[in-house]
């Protein structure tokens, strides 16, 4: 079946299977900043914004997003190299694989949330899992980003 | 979950009516888990587009409607004002805040997972289930029978509750299921004990609960003869998460520890 699916600004038409994921449809059309990891919504990795809310694109079905706009992490290119530059500085790159859906989900939980407590970060990001950097370093730069207000 | 054709009901008699012409043809709720069900559906039916979301304050009761969100439940100042925000405080321990962003109140009810973290909360408030054919029915009464059948849930109502209400999830990692889930709280109705996670699906501790209700004052002695009660009534048994006995014996501690905080000791 054809869906009709509004990504980062622009509408795309795919011909997609009704049990299909938004995960695999999205990879389909090369959009791979979108990642799969666990594949069953443990990880986080494949976190898109589907009307500005961030969702695990592994086990959202694509025929849902059907007419719905969604955001990768190029849809928020700008904000996403705000995110990285703060990471960059607090040293909490490492591998990279999950950078594009913790940036989207700050920029989600920053939309969502004004002036969030520790607490409340913590709480948002716990289903975005980091394997490399023990989270400290991200904390930080996520906070600084978060008292950001250019 | 295998799925052979999908549709966008757009109506709720369209849903119940194809969801009668085949048992292999089924309603989705958030679809949270639906990696998790090897299940082969010939029609999904989809709600999406009817008007089935929303939560409202109607003569004593939040009335919530089947497709809302647990993240807009668990963001609703109506919810957090329940029970001392206990539906909240248990919702948030649900994985994370993008699965909330899927996962439905109507899903969750209706697939009776024994993991549930809300279905014990939901139990001692009193809550009340609307489904389009069958009408208005406890979820006590639903979740112990089969009476309703093959329906479409439409609305929880959940009673409103000022004191406060225990909830105790026990897991190993913030993203796990739990091992445990205890919800004690002293309702208008009396005392009211749930456990869930046993790991079977949640159920009341009826006796503990009819025993403290019929005693004239509450102390230290009836809580924790209450608490070994739960223990010998409710049946527990063992899985990959926890054993049996490690189950019984955080049982005993949390139900204690529940009543205590509601009865402020």
């Amino acid at each position: 079946m054809k869906i009709n699916l509004l990504i980062n600004g622009l509408y795309r038409s795919v011909e997609v299977e009704p049990g299909e994921y938004l995960l695999d449809t999205l990879r389909k059309i090369n959009m791979i900043s979108v990642r799969r990891g666990c594949d069953n919504t443990s990880c986080g990795v494949c976190t898109v914004l589907i009307e500005g809310k961030p969702v695990p694109s592994c086990s959202y079905l694509s025929v849902r997003a059907d007419g719905k706009s969604i955001l990768t992490v190029e849809g928020i290119a700008e904000e996403a190299e705000k995110i990285s530059s703060y990471f960059g500085e607090e040293g909490a790159e490492q591998c990279g694989f999950c950078n594009p859906s913790i940036a989207l989900t700050v920029y989600a939980l920053k939309k969502e949330i004004k002036n969030p407590t520790d607490e409340q970060v913590d709480k948002y990001l716990v289903s975005n899992l980091c394997r490399c950097t023990g989270y400290i370093s991200q904390k930080k730069a996520i906070k600084n980003y978060l008292g950001d207000k250019s | 979950m295998k799925v052979k054709t999908y549709l966008k009901a757009s109506s709720i008699d369209e849903a119940y009516q194809v969801l009668q012409e085949s048992t292999e043809n089924a309603i989705l709720g958030g679809g949270a888990w639906m990696k998790l069900s090897t299940k082969k559906v010939n029609t999904l039916i989809s709600l999406d587009e009817l008007d089935l979301k929303g939560i409202e304050e109607q003569d004593g009761f939040i009335r919530i409607k089947s497709m809302t969100t647990l993240r807009e439940i668990e963001t609703s100042p109506l919810i957090q004002a329940i029970g001392g925000g206990v539906i909240t405080n248990s919702l948030s321990q649900i994985m994370g805040v993008t699965i909330r962003n899927i996962a439905t109140i109507g899903g969750s009810i209706v697939s009776k997972f024994g993991f549930s973290d809300l279905i014990p909360v939901l139990l001692v408030l009193d809550t009340k289930l609307v489904f389009h054919k069958h009408g208005e029915i406890s979820l006590k009464a639903y979740l112990e029978s089969k009476i309703v059948g093959r329906d479409i849930l439409v609305e929880v109502l959940i009673k409103k509750c000022d004191s406060l209400v225990f909830f105790k999830k026990v897991k190993t990692t913030a993203l796990d299921f739990a091992i445990l889930n205890i919800c004690v709280g002293k309702t208008q109705e009396g005392f009211k004990i749930a456990v869930g996670s046993r790991p079977g699906l949640a159920e009341l501790a009826i006796q503990s609960m009819n025993y403290l209700n019929g005693c004239h004052t509450v102390g230290e002695e009836e809580i924790a003869k209450a608490a070994l009660m739960v223990v010998e009534e409710i049946h527990f048994s063992s899985n990959q998460r926890a054993q049996k006995e490690y189950r019984e014996q955080l049982a005993e501690v949390y139900v204690r520890r529940g009543l205590k905080e509601v009865l402020s000791i």
